[in-house]
């Protein structure tokens, strides 16, 4: 060790025991190794019998970090650190090193070596913030989606609920039931009326926070697309004679099987076909038509109403979107969303010669 | 022989890590170990019959903990913008991301990354929001290091734009 020269020696000193190699800048890319080269260092660069190294000819890394340096050696004050990087030398070996530029007495000098002591702890402390903010958004998702899957529940007991009340009216205006019946009926129709209440109440309060939901892959029985649409409007029928409208079934008679399970199914259903008859005059007809179409069988419900205004059609399938009536609902959205997990789609477009047409697209089965 | 810079990019614990691993080393690890500053790795990739030796930076997440640092990007011929499929707010910041670097006048050719598309059941990214974004020519891909797909098609899309870009 050269005892002369008093900036080399502060160098091999305490230094060393961190594994610092220090360099000098001469121009030109050029460094020159002051003092002993650590462990790692020769190695890393591949260094020769030429005392000068290019280092950005080694590292990827250091060429970026040395035009930073460059500038700090001219105008810069202090230290410009260049944080950790990891990276293979001309060893092959991927070693974690830290890079500080500085200028001492005119001198413009690189110090690297691997990150000591806190680089374990700075680990720690990041990998544990990051852990946690991902389980916090975990949670968060969690709440979300079980806040929507019990809206969806909530959605879904209203729909048996406009059956009841409208059997319970049939039964009421035909005079089917006895006047001591009549009373019970009128008990049985507030209580249903209560329940309605109820549950919009509860949708009303769900409203404000309603977030994706992609219904669970359902491994139940498929649907039959032919049976579930009888099925529905013959669920639905009671409402549609009260609302003065027919529904009628266009579907093939033999089954028409389709990905997905068969109680979501009939939901999109009820959902589409309950719409049309909110929506259909008196008089008219709402019907259900089946129909397959190249691989996919397509499920149109159509109504004489009066169509959807088109300000509102691009946003009627959206998760906050609002129904043909402007109301915000999240039944087309449960629509949407059930469709496209089955690797169908949804749509709507106004019916020729007036009115409504919602159509379900999914892939036909086997 | 070309040589092209490519970063990775985006959120905490999306999987850029393991991307470059799935790439580079064709492995993948269920544990989470963030990354600490910058990891650099090499892969050389034929394109058009040429040898292209790309030089990979896996930056750390950016967050209030190690915010991007945009000293890194120079010299970048492109980006891999990496999201979670599975939070939805990781593909928000990615779109903060990227305009910080269009901010910062680095206009290089990028890829968008939909990562751990095996979650599908946790999938949390709205479809017509990523149409939009194709709409706006947008490359979007979804991937998964995990199971593999989508990873070297990511690579070989950047590449062959940064190659176009290049000769423009
Ligand atoms: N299921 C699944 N998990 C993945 C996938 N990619 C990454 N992961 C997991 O996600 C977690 C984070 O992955 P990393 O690759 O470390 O993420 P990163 O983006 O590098 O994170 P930072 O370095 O902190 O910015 C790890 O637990 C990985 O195993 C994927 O495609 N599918
Ligand atoms: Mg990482």
């Amino acid at each position: 060790m050269d005892v002369s020269s008093p900036s080399k020696s502060i160098f091999d000193g305490p230094l060393m025991l961190y594994d610092a190699a220090v360099l000098e800048y001469k121009g030109g890319g050029q460094f020159v190794l002051l003092g002993e080269a650590p462990g790692w260092f020769d190695g890393y660069f591949s260094t020769g019998s030429d005392d000068r190294l290019n280092l950005g000819d080694h590292s990827a890394f250091l060429n970026v970090f040395l035009l930073d340096a460059e500038q700090h050696w001219s105008e810069g004050e202090g230290r410009l650190q260049s944080g950790p990087w990891t990276e293979a030398g001309a060893d092959g070996r991927a070693v974690t090193l830290e890079a500080s530029a500085m200028e001492l007495d005119g001198r413009k000098l690189l110090l690297i070596a691997p990150p000591t002591l806190n680089l374990d702890a700075v680990q720690q402390l990041l990998q544990s913030a990051r852990d946690e903010h991902l389980s916090r958004e975990r949670e968060r998702k969690d709440v979300e989606q079980r806040e929507v899957l019990l809206h969806c529940i909530v959605h879904d007991l209203s729909n048996p609920l406009s059956g009841l009340k409208g059997s319970l009216q049939l039964l009421a205006e035909d005079n089917l039931v006895q006047r001591d019946g009549t009373e019970l009926l009128e008990i049985a129709t507030r209580q249903v009326d209560r329940m309605q209440t109820q549950i919009r109440a509860i949708l009303d309060a769900f409203r404000a926070d309603v977030a994706n939901q992609l219904p669970t892959a359902g491994q139940h029985a498929p649907p039959d697309v032919s049976e579930s649409s009888r099925a529905v409007a013959e669920a639905l029928s009671p409402a549609a004679r009260l609302a003065g409208l027919e529904i009628v079934v266009d579907a093939p008679d033999e089954p028409l099987l389709i990905v997905g399970d068969r109680d979501k199914f009939q939901r999109v259903l009820f959902n589409l076909a309950g719409n049309a008859l909110r929506y259909g005059p008196s008089g008219t007809s709402v019907r259900v038509i089946v129909q397959e179409k190249n691989g996919e069988v397509e499920i149109a419900v159509e109504d004489e109403g009066p169509g959807v205004p088109s300000e509102r059609i691009g946003t009627l399938f959206k998760r906050f979107g609002k129904g043909p009536d402007g109301q915000t609902g999240l039944g087309l959205y449960f629509c949407r969303i059930t469709a496209e997990h089955w690797g169908g789609s949804v749509g709507y477009s106004p019916r020729e010669g007036g009115g409504a047409r919602f159509w379900v697209r999914l892939p036909r089965r086997g | 022989m070309i040589q092209k810079k490519i970063c990775m990019i985006g959120s905490p614990a999306v999987g850029k890590t393991s991307l470059v691993r799935r790439y580079v080393e064709g492995v993948f690890t269920d544990e989470y170990l963030t990354t600490i500053g910058v990891k650099i790795d090499r892969k050389t990739l034929k394109h058009g019959g040429q040898d292209v030796n790309l030089i990979l930076w896996d930056l750390a997440g950016d967050d209030a903990f190690q915010p991007l640092k945009t000293s890194y990007l120079r010299g970048m011929s492109g980006y891999l913008l990496v999201a979670d499929g599975t939070r939805r707010s990781t593909l928000e910041h990615a779109l903060q991301l990227q305009q910080r670097i269009e901010e910062a006048h680095v206009d290089v050719p990028f890829v968008v990354l939909l990562n751990k598309h095996d979650l599908l059941d946790e999938w949390d990214i709205d479809e017509e929001f990523v149409q939009a974004l194709r709409g706006r020519g947008w490359d979007i891909i979804e991937s998964s290091a995990l199971v593999g797909f989508g990873v070297e098609e990511a690579f070989a899309q950047l590449t062959a734009r940064m190659l176009t870009t290049a000769a423009a």
